[in-house]
């Protein structure tokens, strides 16, 4: 309970803080549920994502490991000596639930078929992975994505369910029980009065007789 | 901005090569953890590829640097053998950011 003087000013300033403590933590369930449900989308996103990497990457890699084999892993390094292209992304920005979570998008400029090197002294299989290899990468960024609006959520959702307890748990009672607690001593209060009022009146009345 | 790869595979290194991503082939923790600070700093950097091998050396620099900053994005890549682990961090970090 807290510690106020019990007045009627204090019961009515309690009451008014009690209904704006109600309507905050109805409207913070409300965001956290939507945040959750939101939360809940982009993780089954993020283990689709996930699977899917986990199977295109293996494949990709064990193409590669057939092209090293086929022309020899200095040929192979030779060939990549240049670097292709520059995975190049953009950043921007979303919102969602009031959280700032970053957006990013692959930006795609060049030819996908260009390979960085000739074709004279390269192997097919090499092709074929720098090709797979283009093919994931806007996966990896998703999934980069994926994960980062995932943490963000988490810990937004954290702070708000945090909020929510204390409102429900630990606020509200304890100004429902301070109203209580005055509205009692008020009305103590007032009995009181009347029986000394009564009294008084007791005593005029046989003054007067 | 770019993407870069820290790795302890060859292969993996290679294989982003192509993809074109750049990044560093590292074996040990410590240079491990340099790479990623290096890459953290960067301004220009804005997703960090990380094997899970590598990851697993760091684990708690990693999570620091989740938490601390909006970017790089750290996103940990399974080699070729596929995940280990699972999802189990971030499947705890979401027990306990809902309470299931």
């Amino acid at each position: 309970m807290m510690n106020v003087n019990p007045t009627r000013m204090e019961l009515t300033r309690l009451k008014r803080r009690l209904s704006t403590a109600e309507r905050g933590h109805k409207l913070l369930k409300d965001k956290r549920d939507e945040m959750v449900r939101r939360f809940m989308e982009y993780i089954r996103k993020n283990k689709k994502l996930r699977q899917e990497i986990d199977e295109k990457l293996a494949a990709a890699m064990s193409r590669f490991s057939t092209a090293q084999a086929v022309m020899g892993e200095s040929e192979v390094a030779e060939a990549l000596l240049c670097p292709a292209r520059e995975a190049k992304i953009k950043v921007g920005k979303q919102n969602i639930m009031n959280v700032d979570v970053p957006t990013i998008r692959f930006s795609v400029e060049e030819n996908k078929a260009d390979l960085p090197y000739g074709f004279a002294f390269t192997s097919a299989e090499l092709d074929q992975s720098v090709l797979d290899m283009s093919d994931l990468l806007p996966l990896l960024i998703e999934l980069a994505e994926t994960e980062k609006i995932c943490n963000m959520l988490a810990d937004e959702i954290e702070k708000t369910r945090r909020r929510v307890n204390a409102l429900e748990h630990i606020m509200i009672p304890e100004m429902q029980e301070t109203i209580k607690y005055i509205s009692m001593k008020l009305e103590d209060n007032e009995r009181g009065n009347i029986t000394r009022l009564m009294k008084v009146k007791e005593m005029v009345t046989e003054d007067a007789m | 901005m770019k993407t870069v790869i820290i790795s302890d595979n060859r292969d993996t290194f290679l294989g982003m090569r192509l993809a074109g991503i750049g990044g560093y082939y590292v074996e040990e923790p410590g240079l491990v953890a340099d790479a990623l600070n290096e890459a953290a700093k960067d301004p220009d950097v804005g997703i960090v590829l990380i094997t899970e091998r590598c990851a697993g050396m760091i684990p708690d620099l990693i999570f620091d640097t989740k938490k601390k900053k909006l970017f790089p994005l750290i996103t940990i890549i399974p080699d070729r053998h596929g995940y280990k682990a699972g999802r189990s961090k971030i499947t705890s970090y979401i027990s306990e950011a809902v309470g299931l």
